[in-house]
């Protein structure tokens, strides 16, 4: 069973890990929890999926889009590419890459509290897929939106099944390690 | 003929990190997980640094870092590893293998510019 602490620190965690990795540098954004009756209105397509997991819980995070310019443009920009010069396979990789990016910071941040901890790999499913999500009995389902000025509003749903009681805390004031530098050895 | 390998399974990885290489002045070659830069690797003894992923298909990065200092016996080539991992045993597990420094993605090219300059030129 979930604390609200743990729902609260999963939340946190996610929206902190989410303005990381899909804000281009130098541009601000703003991340939202939203109604679970706005997120059955994504008009969005298709949804790149990863799994944050240990023995004591499982956390599936969904990112949502639609294969459009808009988003060619804003994942180019993110990842210092020529959108003209993306093919569709490089656009599709592009995507994945930024939830593999998001998740590695949300797997980095619980790996704090649990220590065993892995991550999968992304998968682009159709969007009706998410229809099954009931099947997992997840005990805390949220809904998150990002929004940037030049880019098209993002969404990404967090659902975390749990096998055994969690509480964990998390400070939301805590600034986050550094990437990016060189750790020599 | 090349100075810097990078290894990684994502073609975005490749390409950013490809690409700001070259504009400063690197030749590069590139591999798609750790088996195919084993392969790189021993084919190419102009090879200074390799950067690599850790968690790839078919063969991930440590993995690979250990087998160049085992099965191809390099034991002169840099490796440092750019990830979204930050977990101690891992790093361990680098070390152990010889690896000489870790990256947590994102990549921020002119924050490794000169210490990547220095590896391939020492």
């Amino acid at each position: 069973m979930l604390s609200q602490s743990a729902k609260d620190g999963f939340d946190t965690l996610l929206m902190q890990s989410l303005k990381s990795s899909l804000t281009p540098s130098g541009e601000h954004s703003e991340v939202m929890v939203v109604s679970a009756d706005e997120a059955d209105a994504i008009a969005d397509s298709q949804i790149v999926v990863l799994t944050v997991s240990s023995y004591l819980f499982r956390a599936m995070v969904m990112f949502y889009f639609t294969p459009n310019d808009d988003t060619r443009a804003h994942f180019a920009r993110l990842n210092h590419l020529d959108a003209e010069t993306m093919n569709e396979q490089t656009f599709m990789d592009a995507i994945a890459e930024g939830g593999n990016l998001c998740c590695g910071i949300l797997n980095r941040d619980l790996g704090n509290f649990f220590p065993h901890i892995g991550m999968s790999t992304p998968n682009v499913i159709d969007k009706h897929c998410a229809s099954y999500l009931q099947k997992l009995n997840c005990e805390h389902v949220q809904h998150f939106a990002i929004e940037m000025p030049q880019s098209p509003r993002f969404f990404v749903s967090l659902c975390v099944s749990a096998y055994a009681d969690i509480d964990f805390e998390v400070d939301a004031n805590t600034v986050a390690s550094e990437t990016g530098e060189l750790e020599l050895f | 003929m090349a100075q810097i390998l990078v290894v990684d399974d994502s073609s975005t990885v490749r390409a950013e990190v490809g690409d700001f290489l070259k504009k400063n002045g690197f030749d590069i070659t590139l591999a798609v997980d750790g088996r195919d830069g084993l392969t790189k690797l021993k084919g190419d003894a102009s090879i200074k640094l390799v950067v690599s992923d850790v968690n790839m298909p078919n063969m991930d990065g440590l993995t690979m870092a250990e087998k160049i200092r085992s099965e191809l016996g390099n034991t002169h080539v840099n490796i440092i590893m750019l990830t979204t991992e930050n977990s101690p045993l891992m790093k361990e597990r680098g070390k152990a293998a010889g690896i000489k420094g870790w990256i947590v993605k994102p990549f921020k090219g002119e924050a490794v510019l000169s210490s990547f300059k220095k590896l391939v030129d020492g």
